[in-house]
This record gives structure tokens, sequence and C-alpha cells, in this order.
């Protein structure tokens, strides 16, 4: 069923990194109206790493995702998932990685309104004809604490709740990566906390790589890594930061 | 409120697709109305023209009078007549009118057909005749003839060659020595008709069989007064009959050119009419599942700016304004559809001329006529419909809170009803007796309606007081009421359709109102299928049909109410054929037939000489032949209340009749009868009481009168019909026409098939009208006539599936669009295109399926209905076609995947990115 052969989270030998930019470059518009929403951006993403990316507005940082995520082309560079360059997929190949080596948590509207909470988690694996691993599936529900929500539909759960089935559906298929794009801007700060603390457990027990976009420090300070862009270039970069370091970033980049 | 107007009018010009795609079904449907009236508004004046001419320049006419029935089954004027109308004062010129339908020039061995094909004599007088030669010169002896110029220049004919002529009883070969002009020196106003034109003895031997003429046409004198005149000939025709100087075969009236003209347009005039109520019915159909598109497309539409609209709630519009605003983009759409929809049937209108122009079908049409009538009713109705479609969307749109502008999972609300008992109770109490009234109470059909609106509206408004969905379940109940009344209740004729009719509408919209509780249930049931094909993909159809279970119901009904219909006509249409094929079996026993080209007892087809039967007779392959002819409108009766009634007669020769045909007497018996013995049908016998051996005076449309004494009474439905049957030689005593509708002829012993068909083959060479047919055949032709009406009905009927169909593709293009973010997650997390454009058509197939199941149930329900309560001597068989219905469900669905083909194919080009961006 896979066009691209690319180690998952817990199978097989991991490769050096989960996914990469190389002189990433994204041009929007022409002429007078051009906007370099990504200027020669190169950067690796390691496997077990949490990583945040933050930036002020039209930074570049969802543009950065989602070239990364293949749900967009760059203008010049290359981005790899795994060993795979992104530039060498036709768009139907670039589906089923998604489909089976990438994870996405948005910040609203995550699920699909008809289905319920459990055909929710498994959709991708579905899509691609395919049952999660019982055992996996069972995990990750435990770990999501949704066990008895499993056959709500969307609009029978919280906020907190429909974020959570957003994370384990991410989890369920053991992609190679996840993209969470400021997963927790709609939700109050104890399920945002929540969320977050769910999504370092996934790092820290379950060995996954996630890249997240956000605005939040306070996000940003569960993550392992912190790397800051401003007008489409990486400025700096923290490893392991606390809440200060990161804040006293922003202020000097001037968000 | 101007304010209001502007953005009413920015909002149609942002929308266009949507809009166009709203206004789609009325453009249609009014298209079809403005066409069918400019079409017969044109036919109309194409036959008034015609019919001017027909009278042409003749002042008066002279021919035997007919009290009912066809003229052209009038005796013939006796020539001696001549002189005596010449001798009248003021007559200054008299000229001899013969004319006689179904004569054919031939080209190649086969005749040429036009829109009416005659064969005619020539006027000698100018001032009389009519037509004009534009080359060569008029006929003089019995091998020319002259045709008009149009078919001779179309059709390559060329003068001075010799043609062969199909004629009423031989075919002759004759040279055509000319062409002339019908009724226009300068232009050939045939309007595409074929005339055959001889001198007027040649005429008179070969058209009418040496017996006479049709008409002596007169010209007045321009100082004498053409009515005078017209009682001076009366008068002196009438003594001159009375004198016994003439054998009067029977009385002569002299009518006018006027009169000629009106009883032409009098011919035609129904025949247009009748189609333009015909072809209008199907245009109503098509309006009425309009409404279904236009109420759905605003109520999607309407919910998708319902934060807009709580915008301006906010901003300080009132509710009012609001649904204001949106009355006036309805009226705006309504306006702009109706005049598209009209410019479209003018179009229409040209395009079937020039089809039917370049077809040679008919006459050609010269002007395309718009009377502001169907300018008027185009736009009253196009607009119209809009609105009532519109409006209950539109008020809903009041209530729509200022806070819908911040929430995002604003919905339209309905008006909560409070639960009020008493209310209630009074108020569907009264919808009851109403009911009561409808079926026990009235005698006639317009109050049974009147009282049947009472109460379903009675029923509904207090019903929904009492418990939220009664008035809905009370709709169904009422209409299965009014439909078991229609089959079991003692009612008349009009009052048991009437019932008929209300049962039916009030089931299809009780189901239609109750649906939507049982979408969800249905659409996972019908989407069940499809989950093995695609196990995800087929779940989102299924759930995506039922997440506005009123959405699916309101697109599928469309679909139901068409199919329904086809799925009526077609159980009807198999249980007549069925209960034809089984009468037929039991009634024909002769192994030939012979006819003109439709083998149907039918008073207008045309006729060939009564010698071929007796030539058949003559043959040694033959044991036995048999004539049959028919009057529509055959002889009168007396009934009790001494108003006249007209009934048809039906003729053939007693004494082998029943050799040929099992006409299945009940009463009595044929042997030995004729002369004034004659048969009735059962049903004639039932309405006026008739017991064998009573004697019935009656007349026939010469004006004789004559008693018959009934000694038998019969019962075939088909061949014979409701009839009254006399023998062969009674029907020469009364009836002018001596030519048979059809023949019969029973294989001598011992001569094989092919021998009998050979001998006839040859005995008819001469009768070039008749066409042999075997029994089976015979039979096949009289079932044939079924088939070709109900294919014509489905041809319309399938318009309204068109706009069904329209309707869906609507509902899912507008679906797309709302579910666009939904769309790009499901694409985002690994959702490949042909996944989504499966998911998409598994929906369209879903609804159109639900709509297709439903209406063809219902189709079935009305047809078994119908079926049940037409007399058994039409329908006694009950037959429904399954596979043709099971193809009809296969056709809906395949119809369902090909209106969703756009809106998945859009569905699936979504760019990913824009998808999750749009808010």
């Amino acid at each position: 069923m896979s066009d691209t052969n690319i180690g998952t989270a817990n199978g097989g030998a991991a490769p050096e990194v989960a996914a990469r930019a190389v002189n990433a470059v994204k041009i929007f518009g022409s002429g007078s109206t051009e906007v370099h929403a990504l200027n020669d951006v190169s950067i690796d993403f390691k496997p077990g790493v949490f990583t945040s990316i933050m930036g002020p507005s039209g930074s570049g940082k969802s543009t950065l995702m989602h070239c990364l995520a293949g749900l967009e082309n760059l203008t010049r560079g290359d981005t790899y998932i795994g060993d795979t360059n992104l530039r060498t997929l036709s768009e139907r190949q670039l589906t089923l990685l998604r489909r089976d080596h990438v994870g996405f948590v948005f910040q609203a509207f995550n699920l699909v309104p008809t289905l319920t909470a459990k055909e929710n988690m498994t959709l991708p694996m579905n899509l691609a004809g395919r049952s999660p691993d019982p055992d996996w599936f069972d995990q990750v529900v435990q770990a999501v604490g949704l066990a008895d929500r499993l056959t709500h539909r969307p609009t029978e759960l919280s906020g907190g709740q429909q974020q959570r089935v957003a994370v384990a559906r991410a989890l369920t298929s053991r992609p190679s990566i996840i993209f969470a794009d400021e997963p927790t801007g709609n939700l109050d700060s104890r399920s945002g906390t929540e969320i977050l603390n769910f999504l370092r457990a996934a790092v820290n027990d379950l060995g996954q790589t996630i890249v997240m976009v956000t605005h939040s420090p306070e996000a940003a300070s569960h993550s392992d890594r912190v790397v800051f862009l401003s007008d489409g270039q990486i400025v700096q970069e923290l490893n392991s930061p606390s809440f200060d370091d990161i804040l006293n970033t922003v202020r000097n980049l001037g968000d | 409120m101007s304010s209001l107007l502007r953005l009413t009018l920015k909002n149609i010009a942002d929308k266009k697709v949507r809009f166009f795609l709203t206004t789609l079904s009325v453009v249609l449907g009014i298209m079809f109305t403005a066409g069918v009236f400019i079409f017969s508004d044109s036919m109309r004046a194409v036959f008034s023209d015609l019919s001017e001419d027909i009278a042409g320049r003749v002042d008066l006419s002279v021919r035997s009078q007919q009290d009912f029935g066809e003229q052209a089954d009038a005796a013939p004027i006796d020539p001696a007549l001549a002189p005596v109308i010449e001798s009248v004062d003021g007559v200054q010129a008299i000229s001899p009118g013969i004319s006689e339908t179904n004569v054919f020039v031939e080209r190649d061995g086969e005749p040429l057909s036009g829109s009416y094909n005659i064969g005619a004599n020539w006027t000698e007088n100018e001032n009389m005749s009519n037509s004009f030669i534009v080359d060569g010169r008029p006929p003089r002896d019995g091998t020319e003839f002259v045709m008009n110029a149009t078919p001779v220049n179309d059709d390559g004919l060329v003068v001075g060659e010799t043609y062969t002529l199909q004629l009423p009883e031989e075919v002759r070969e004759f040279t055509l020595v000319g062409t002339f002009n019908f009724a226009d020196p300068n232009e050939d106003r045939s309007v595409g008709g074929h005339i055959i034109v001889f001198d007027t003895a040649t005429a008179t031997e070969v058209l009418q069989g040496g017996s006479g003429w049709d008409q002596i046409d007169v010209d007045v004198a321009s100082n004498a007064d053409i009515s005078a005149v017209g009682l001076d000939i009366q008068k002196a025709v009438a003594a001159a009959c009375e004198s016994k100087e003439l054998a009067c075969a029977a009385e002569v009236e002299v009518i006018t050119n006027q009169e000629i003209q009106q009883e032409q347009e009098d011919t035609f005039n129904p025949l247009i009419n009748t189609f333009q109520t015909f072809l209008l019915v199907f245009a109503g159909i098509i309006l009425a599942v309009s409404v279904f598109v236009i109420f759905n497309t605003f109520t999607i539409v309407l919910g998708q700016r319902i934060r807009e609209f709580g915008l301006m709630r906010a901003l300080g519009t009132t509710g009012n304004q609001i649904t204001g605003s949106v009355i006036g983009e309805a009226t705006v759409v309504g306006l702009v559809s109706s005049a598209l929809g009209f410019g479209a049937g003018v179009g229409l209108a040209y395009l079937l001329r020039w089809v039917l122009n370049a077809a040679d079908l008919g006459p050609p049409l010269d002007d395309i006529i718009i009377r502001p009538r169907t300018i008027l009713i185009s736009f009253l109705v196009g607009t119209g419909v809009t609105l009532i479609s519109a409006l209950v969307p539109a008020l809903r749109t009041r209530r729509i809170s200022p806070m819908a502008a911040l929430r995002d999972d604003a919905g339209m609300v309905d008006k909560h009803i409070p639960k009020r008992l008493v209310f209630g109770g009074i108020v569907s109490g009264a919808g009851f007796i109403a009911a009561v009234i409808a079926l026990m109470v009235v005698t006639n059909w317009m109050w049974m309606a009147i009282f049947a609106l009472i109460s379903v509206v009675s029923l509904n408004v207090g019903g929904k007081r009492i418990y939220p969905t009664a008035g809905r379940w009370a709709t169904l109940a009422l209409g299965v009421i009014f439909m078991i009344g229609a089959r079991f209740g003692d009612f008349n004729t009009g009052e048991q359709w009437m019932a008929l009719g209300i049962g039916c509408a009030l089931i299809i919209i009780g189901i239609n109102l109750l649906s939507p509780l049982f979408t969800p249930v249905l659409t996972r049931i019908i989407g069940w299928p499809i989950r093995f094909v695609s196990r995800v993909t087929g779940r989102l159809s299924s759930e995506n049909a039922a997440r506005s279970p009123r959405r699916t119901t309101t697109t599928a009904a469309a679909l139901m109410i068409g199919l329904a219909l086809v799925a009526t006509v077609s159980v009807a249409a198999q249980s007549l054929r069925a209960t034809w094929s089984d009468s037929l079996d039991d009634a024909v026993k002769a192994d030939w037939f012979i006819c003109t080209d439709e083998c149907i007892n039918n008073p207008q087809a045309s006729t060939f000489s009564s010698q071929l039967a007796r030539d058949l007779e003559e043959l040694p392959e033959i044991e036995s032949a048999v004539s049959y002819r028919s009057a529509a409108e055959g002889l009168d009766i007396e009934s009790d209340d001494g108003e006249g009634v007209n009934y048809p007669v039906f003729a053939a020769e007693f004494a082998q009749l029943e050799q040929h045909m099992d006409i299945d007497i009940k009463e009595g018996s044929l042997v030995g009868a004729g002369g004034t013995e004659v048969a009735v049908h059962e049903n004639i016998a039932e309405d006026e009481g008739f017991t064998l051996g009573q004697e019935v005076p009656v007349s026939f449309s010469t004006g004789q009168e004559d008693t018959f004494r009934i000694v038998a009474i019969y019962s075939e439905n088909i061949i014979a019909g409701t009839s009254w049957l006399i023998d062969l030689p009674t029907w020469e005593q009364y009836f002018a026409r001596n030519s048979d509708l059809f023949a019969s002829a029973i294989t001598a012993p011992g001569i094989s098939q092919s021998e009998a068909r050979a001998a006839i083959d040859q005995a008819a060479f001469n009768y070039p009208q008749a066409t042999i047919k075997t029994k089976q055949e015979f039979n096949d032709d009289q079932v044939s006539t079924i088939t070709q009406f109900v294919t014509i009905v489905n041809i319309f009927l399938s318009l309204a599936l068109v706009i069904a169909f329209i309707g869906i593709a609507n509902t899912m293009a507008l679906s797309v669009i709302e579910r666009t973010r939904e769309l790009g997650l499901l694409r985002a997390v690994g959702m490949k295109r042909g996944q989504t454009r499966r998911m998409v058509l598994g929906e369209g197939v879903i609804i159109s399926v639900f709509g297709g199941i439903l209406g063809t149930a219902l189709g079935v329900l009305f047809g078994v209905t119908i079926v049940s309560i037409l007399p058994n001597d039409f329908i006694s068989i009950l037959a429904i076609p399954w596979r043709t219905l099971f193809n009809y469900l296969v056709i809906a669905a395949a119809a369902g995947i090909l209106s969703s083909f756009f809106p998945a194919r859009r569905a699936s080009k979504l760019n990913v990115l824009d998808a999750i961006a749009n808010k």
C-alpha cells in the first residue's frame, strides 16, 4: 500500500533524522506583492525529540510546518520526511505519506463531526484499509484517558476532550513525526496543559517525534528544543529551555 | 431599506454560480411552459390560416347534412342537383367539390407522405378556384394529374413524367401534367400537405367510386345577398327532391364560407388544445418538483450565511428587515429565472420548429407567435414558484439571534411551539370532523377537496400543539384513509378520483414531512452495501447523508415525486397491457388481419375497399373473411330524460363473425340475426337498462330513423368495445362510408400459413393501404398503442426527473462548500483524492436511492390502487413490472453518481491548506 519506505517511531532502524529542511525557500505572490515566507531555512528534527517552532505572526513558522508535512510545496530547496525527499513525490504519494507517516493536530476543527471518537482516532489507518494494533490502540486510549468516550461524537465532547482525540489520532498510526499547529490555542489553560503533558509523554514514553508551532512560551517550555523564526529565517535556537529563557528570547525578538 | 436592497443585489452578484443553480430548475420549468404556449399559439395560427385557405374563394357550399359524426361519412351529392342550384337567382357559377384522404404518389415504389395527403378535383371556374397553375396545365382526362408545387419541387418530381398513384381502391399510372400553388398565386400555402388533383370526372370515378360529389360550391353574384341566395338554394333543392325529379339520399344543407372555415378550425383546435393541456400538465409537474429544489437551495444558502445575518442583527438590523432582504433576493432570482426561462422557451419553440421542418413532420410553422399572455404567465408563474419556495426559509431568518455572529455552531432555529393541549385538541377535533364531512357527508368532489384541505390544515395546526410530530403523522394517516376511501368507499366517479388524488397527495406530503425522522436509519441501511466496497468512505457517505435529515429528504423528495409518477404509470400500463393481451387471446380467433397502417379500432384511421374482403372470400386458400367498420358517433337514442345519447357503432358480418372473433356473448345469440336485430355491449345495456328482446328507436347522422331489437348482449372490450354491434348489410343501409376499417380471414383446412399468406398478398396487391398481419401481430398492434402512449408520458416525466437530479447536484455542491474545512482535514490526515471523490459520489447515490425507493414504493401503491379502482372491463389484471421498476432504481442510482460528479470533483480538488484555513 505504501509507496514510501520510512522507519516508524517504534519499528525498524530509525533514520538519523525524522524530518529536515534544506535551504528551504517559499515565496508567495510575485512582483511587488512578493512575500518571502521562508528565506533559506535549513533545519533537522531528530527522532524522539519534541521541538517547538516560535516566532511572531508572519515569521514563516506555519509555512515551515506545512512544507515539512507535505501540505505545501517549496519554491526552492528540499524537505525530507525520513530519507524521502518530498519534492520527488506526486500528489498521491504525498497523501499516502501523510496518511502513513505523518500525524496532525490542528488548532481547531480537528475531528470529523460524523464519526465517533474511536472512528476519528483510527481514521488514517482505516483510510489505508488497515486496523490499528489493538494493544497499541488500548495503550494510546489509556494514555489520553478517553476509554469511556470512544463511542461519543465530537459534538458530545468538550474542547479539551476533542483535542485529546486529535492527539490520540496522531499517535494511533505510529507516524514518523507528528506536526501540531497551535494545539492548545483554543483551550483553557488546564486543558492546554493536559494536552502538552500528553505530547511530552508521547515523546518520553513512546519515543514519538513531535514538531509543534506555537505562540505560547508556556507551551514551548514543554519541549526539548525551541527554534525561533523571524522574517522567514531561523534566528535562534534553545535546547531544553526554561519558561524564563523562552520568555526572554521572545522579548528580545520583539514579538 | 435601500442599503439592504444594495446588499441583496451584491449578494446575488457575488454568488453567481450558486444563484444559477437555484434558478436552473425554474428556468427549465418556465422554458417548458413558455415553449408549450408559444408552440401551440403558432400551431393555432397556422391552422387558422389553413382553415381560411381551405374555405377558399367559395361563397356557399351545398352538401348532405350530417346530424353528428364525421362529414367524411356523409352521403355523396347527386350531380343532377347542379342544374337546379345553377338556376337559382343570384348564383353566378357552381363547381363540384370532391376530396378524399389517403391518396399518395409513389416514387421508387414508396408512397410519398405529407402532413396530409388528399386527392381532389380541379375547379375549372377561375373565380372560384383556389389553386393557381405554376407550371404545365390543369388535368384533362383520366390519365393526368397535377400536384401542388412544394412537394413536387422538394421530392424532385418532374412534370411530363408518369407516376404510380395509390388511390382508395386501386393503384394506377397517371402523368403529372402540371403544378400549382395552393391558396395564393405567388406561394404554395399547403403547409406541408400533398394535394393530388384530377379532372372532375376522373376524381368522381377514382375517389368516390363514381357515386357522386362531396359538395357543390357556389359563387354568388357580387350584387346578391349571400344568405338570401343560400335560403333560395335550400328551397329549390327541397322542391326538386319533393317532386321526385331527383333521388335525394339525405337532407341537403347550404353553408357559408364562414361556416366552412369555422368547421375546419373546430376540427383542428381541440387537437391543439388537448396537446397544450397535456404538455402543461407536465410543465406543472416540473414546477412542482422545482419547488423542492428551490426550497432546499435557499435553506442551505441561508444557513451558510447565518453568521453574516447574526452580524447584521448585532449591528441593529431588525429580523423583519433581514427577511425582507431575503424575499427581495428571491424576487430577483424569480424574475431573472423567469426571464431566462422565457427566453429559453422562445428558443425551444424555434428549435422545435427547425426540427419539425427539417424532419418534415406536420405543417411548417411560419411564424413563432408570442402572445402577451405567454409573457405574463411565464413571469407570474416563475416568480411565484420561486417566492413560494423561498418563503419558509426566508421567514426562518427572522429568528436569527445576534449571537449567531459570535458562535461557531449556530444553526437556523425553528420557532418553538408551546404545548397547548386544549387549543390543540379543539383544532385537531375540528380537523377530524372536516375529514368525516369530506368522506361521509358531501356528495361533490369539489366540496370534498375543500373539506379535506380544511381537515389537513387543522390537524397540522392543532396536532403540533399536542405533540411535535402529531400533525405530520395525521397528514399521512389522512392520506391513507382517503386512499382506502377511494378504493372501498361508496362514491360517485368524481368523488372517487378526488379521494384518490387527495390520498396520493397527502401520502406524498406526509412521507416527506415524516421521513426526516427516519432518514438517519434509512441512509445507513442504503449506504451499508457501499461499505463493502470501501469501508471508511462508505461509512462517511452514509453519515454525511444522515447529518442533515431535512436536507436529504427534501433533495430526495423531488426525485421521489418524479419516480412515483413514473412507477404509477408503469404499473397501470403493465396491468392494462396484461388485461388487453389476455382479452385479445380470448377474443381473436381469425388467422389473418388486413388493416391500414394501424390495426386498431380507430374510426379516424384510413380505410380500404370492402371488395378486398369479398375477393379473399373467393380464394380457395381462405375459408372465410369478415369486414369490420366502425363509426365513433354512430347512432343516437333517446334516453329516459328525453336527451339524445350518442353511441359508437361497430359493424361486421354476423353470419361469420363468431368464427373470427369471440365477442363474449353474455345473453342471447347472434345466430340467424341480421337487419334490425343487433347486439349491444353490456355496459350500454346496464346504463340504459336494456333487456334482451327490447326494441329501441334509433336515429342516424343522415337523419334516418329505425327501431333496433336487441338480440344479444356482449362484453368484448377491445375490438368492438362499448358499441352497438350491427350486421354489415344494416351498416350499408345507414352509413355512406362503405370501405372497411379492417378485415379478418381464416385459412382453409389443409393450407399452410405461407400458402395462405402468398394468396392474400396477391389479392391485396391492388389495395396499397392494406397491410397483412397475423393474429399475433394484430394482438401486438393493439397492445403497442399502450406502449407508445406510456413512452410519450415517460419522456415528459423524465423532465421532472432531470429537475430532481439538478436538485441533487445542487445540494451536493452546496454541501461540499459547507464542508470545505472538514474535507481539508480528511485530506490532511491522508484521504486520497479518489477516496474523497467516492465519498461524495456515495452520498449522491444514497440520496438518489433513498428518493428512488420511496418513489417506487409509493408508485406501486398508487398504481395498485388505481388498477383496483378502475372498472374491470378496462383493467382486470394487476401486473407489476418489477424488472422495469428495478431498472428505474438502478437508473436513479446511476443518475445520482452523474449528478454528484462535479461536486465530487470539486471536493477532491480542494487545496488542503485553503480548506483547513477556510473559516
